[in-house]
């Protein structure tokens, strides 16, 4: 039972931490739980000798987040000091942001049926407004969040949405949270493709309409999976924003009316909200008496569609395969022909049900599937690896991981490192061929690791050394 | 009487001050009713907000606002608003702050009405210092105490009041929220106002940095680091000519910035090295500072030279350091 009237203790022996739920180079978020509330908690460690943020800044942001006190923004409960790190004690919300919900649905389903739009309707419409109501209680505390993007939009278990906390957050999820692949390279933190023209123009300042503008361009995220101009530099953002006409849905779109199931009030919330003009975009509370949120249902619709039956394709009236209705489970597998295809249920195993049910009959029987394919390891086998690596501070540093013979992939794993920042992104296939090799002989007592060079190369003032592992990473099995 | 031209009943300043009142009446009563009172302040804060605001998106209107303002000083309605902060709910505490902190900034000519109300109450000031020590007021509290800290003659109240050795103890409680509201308002304290925070230094040289020295050596890594980054911008800073001379001719001094300068963390060694560099440009350095430096001059050059932070600064020091003379 949680103790409720106990406060927040402020000391690092009250609180167990569990595993991380997001890494990064400054930061890491760990589930936790406070032992004297008996209570599950999210705890963010800033390591401050990292983070480039000065201690005033993150004071600032971490008081304007002990300001706000509402359903649909991430509860704040305390913070403090331990060594060199600042320990930010926040609400647990488990299912990862909005961003890692799209990346996990465009992985389970597949490229190809999501082209036609991630999310659909019901569930944009859900989301939107409970950003949108937490849009509002910012605002009318005289807030702006800057950084509205699907990576700050967090999912609890429950379905309640939270906007993640913003500022540090902004900055730290950068780093820690929202870890897409542009910010890797780049000292720009962040990447502009969610803010306003008048911020990125730095003339007049700006008001609380910023945010209004990142949520059109959240809006536009949710159904196409990314933001509009997101294949590009920051820099080409900035001016394809600042010349172009607002972005719409079709800016993504590769084919003619490729988003054709999306609707009228869906476009004109987005062209409402994506005006030039701040002053002609709508407040929040105008927002939400928009016609679109009358397609809203609760957090428990949330929890059903997000959370358990992620793998439900969206209704789509044209979905390109002729022959019967079909979903990918997932599991890739080379075609005869040489090209990628997806290993879809055989169709015994699918009810005829309406589609919703359809949907999570699917999913659960695709997870439940055990296929057998011998080649050493049996499948549902898990060995554990640790990867020795140089950080891009140069220390080195032991990252720990498993592998799964039949759910994991070398590559997911391999991408995963490099999103986490753990692995240098030209470093990719190198570090997925290796642990192919390793896996491949994973039975054979004598080749227990491997070591190799790296192509990230080494910094300026090091020479590449094999002993030290500088411009080397070593890969090993433990047992 | 303006007509209520605004649609929804209108109250008129005075009436929304004096039901402001008796909610707070009714509250420091503290029976039964207290409850029910929580939410009566609650809603004419609202109303109060509603006035300097202005209501939905329309202009305030200035003579409402004024006669609010005046309303709230003749029922002495501020001091009750801080005295009994604590129990009133989560937003009302903001707006509270809101509605101060907007009376602090009205101006009628060259005259600050809330200023000079303050003047006249200094213990309001010593209740918002005391707000440090109860955590859930702890931050609003110092929001309007920033605020009446950038008029001087509220912060000279402040800054000579015993209970701001207070602060010492406040920048070092453990919930960083806390902690690092005070240290900024001890820092406006005493760097906003340049030459009486000067002066206070000055008079108040031993007692100050007896305390200041306990900061500097915290356990607390952000204690640590904030302060000697403050030390630094305060001996810097050219008002406080006399204070920094008094300071740099101390060896005490020198050999804690010697340790802090071998911290393993980079951003102590970056503030350490901002304060140190000023010892050695010190022209006339006292015979014990020079000596100190002397003994160490072969490691401080070598620890100078290795690591390649703020070279240009460095190379000027290692020849200040090696062309001293014995």
């Amino acid at each position: 039972m949680v103790d409720q009237h106990e406060t927040w203790p402020c000391d690092k022996k009250d609180y167990v931490l569990d595993e991380p739920i997001g890494v990064g180079a400054t930061a890491t978020v760990f589930r936790a739980t406070c032992i004297p509330r008996n209570e599950r908690c999210a705890v963010k460690c800033i390591n401050l000798e990292k983070c480039q943020t000065s201690v005033d800044e993150l004071s600032h942001e971490i008081h304007a987040m002990s300001l706000c006190a509402h359903p649909n923004v991430v509860n704040y409960h305390t913070s403090f000091v331990v060594e060199e790190e600042l320990w930010v004690i926040m609400r647990l919300l488990a299912c990862g942001s909005m961003l890692d919900i799209l990346k996990r649905k465009i992985k389970t389903v597949g490229k190809e049926v999501m082209l036609y739009g991630v999310l659909d309707e019901t569930t944009i419409a859900t989301i939107l407004k409970e950003v949108l109501k937490g849009l509002e209680y910012f605002h009318s505390n005289g807030q702006i969040h800057r950084d509205i993007k699907a990576g700050n939009i967090l999912l609890a278990d429950d379905g309640t949405v939270q906007i993640a906390d913003f500022g540090v957050s902004g900055r730290i999820a950068a780093s820690g949270g929202d870890l897409s692949r542009q910010k890797v390279r780049h000292t720009f933190v962040g990447t502009p493709c969610w803010m306003a023209p008048e911020v990125m123009e730095q003339v007049s300042g700006y008001d609380f309409k910023a945010d209004i503008w990142s949520l059109g361009i959240l809006a536009i995220e949710l159904a196409t999976g990314t933001a509009p101009y997101h294949k590009y530099p920051p820099m080409k953002v900035l001016m394809l924003t600042l010349q172009n006409d607002p972005p719409n849905l079709e800016t993504n779109a590769d084919k003619k009316d490729q988003y054709k199931n999306y609707g009228k009030s869906f476009r004109t919330l987005i062209k409402d909200c994506l005006q030039k003009d701040p002053a002609k975009r709508p407040t929040a509370s105008e927002l939400l008496k928009y016609k679109f949120f009358s397609k809203a249902k609760d957090k428990k619709f949330l929890v059903h569609s997000l959370i358990e039956n992620l793998g439900a394709i969206p209704v789509s009236s044209h979905t390109q395969n002729p022959h019967k209705k079909q979903v990918a489970s997932g599991k890739l597998k080379k075609g005869p022909d040489g090209n990628w295809e997806f290993e879809y249920d055989s169709p015994e195993n699918t009810d005829s049900s309406d589609e919703e049910e359809d949907g999570a009959a699917r999913s659960k029987s695709a997870a439940a599937a055990a296929e057998s394919a011998g080649d050493g390891v049996q499948i549902g086998d898990t060995i554990n690896l640790v990867l020795r690596v140089r950080n891009q501070q140069r220390e080195l540093n032991d990252i720990k991981f498993d592998f799964t013979k039949g759910t994991d992939s070398v590559e997911g794993i391999a991408h995963e490192l490099v999103t986490a920042e753990l692995i240098d992104c030209h470093d990719l296939v190198i570090v997925a061929a290796n642990l192919q090799k390793l896996i491949a002989h994973a039975d054979e007592k004598d080749r227990r690791s491997v070591t190799f060079a790296l192509n990230s190369g080494v910094a300026t003032n090091e020479i590449a050394d094999e002993r030290t592992l500088t411009g080397f990473a070593q890969i090993s099995i433990i047992d | 009487m303006p007509l209520p031209i605004f649609g929804k009943s209108h109250k008129s300043p005075a009436d929304i001050v004096k039901n402001l009142k008796d909610a707070l009446i009714q509250i420091e009563k503290g029976d039964k009713k207290a409850d029910k009172a929580v939410e009566e302040v609650g809603k004419w804060l609202q109303a109060v907000k509603g006035v300097i605001y202005g209501q939905e998106g329309q202009e305030p209107h200035s003579e409402q606002v004024a006669q609010l303002a005046q309303e709230t000083y003749s029922a002495n309605v501020l001091p009750m608003l801080i005295k009994n902060l604590s129990k009133f709910d989560f937003e009302s505490k903001k707006d509270v702050a809101l509605i101060f902190n907007n009376l602090l900034r009205r101006q009628i000519g060259t005259r600050s009405p809330t200023v000079e109300y303050l003047c006249a109450r200094p213990e309001m000031l010593q209740q918002l210092v005391k707000g440090y020590e109860c955590a859930d007021i702890a931050v609003t509290c110092g929001s309007m105490l920033r605020e009446c800290i950038r008029h001087d003659h509220l912060a000279k109240l402040v800054l000579h009041h015993e209970s701001f050795y207070q602060f010492f103890e406040y920048v070092e409680m453990s919930s960083f929220d806390v902690a690092s509201d005070a240290f900024s308002t001890f820092k406006d304290l005493i760097t906003k106002h340049k030459t009486m925070s000067a002066e206070f230094l000055d008079a108040n040289y031993d007692a100050f940095f007896v305390h200041y020295q306990k900061l500097l050596n915290s356990e607390n890594y952000v204690t640590r680091r904030q302060s000697l980054k403050l030390l630094g911008e305060l001996l810097l800073d050219r008002h406080n000519f006399n204070v920094m001379t008094r300071y740099i001719s101390n060896p005490d001094n020198l050999k804690l910035m010697m340790n802090l300068l071998k911290e393993k963390s980079k951003s102590i060694q970056f503030e350490a090295f901002h304060v140190f560099k000023v010892f050695v440009a010190n022209p006339n350095k006292p015979r014990p500072i020079a000596d100190i430096l002397l003994r160490n001059r072969e490691k401080l050059v070598e620890f100078l030279t290795e690591d390649e932070q703020f070279n240009d600064e460095k190379a000027y020091l290692v020849k200040q350091i090696q062309e001293m003379k014995v």
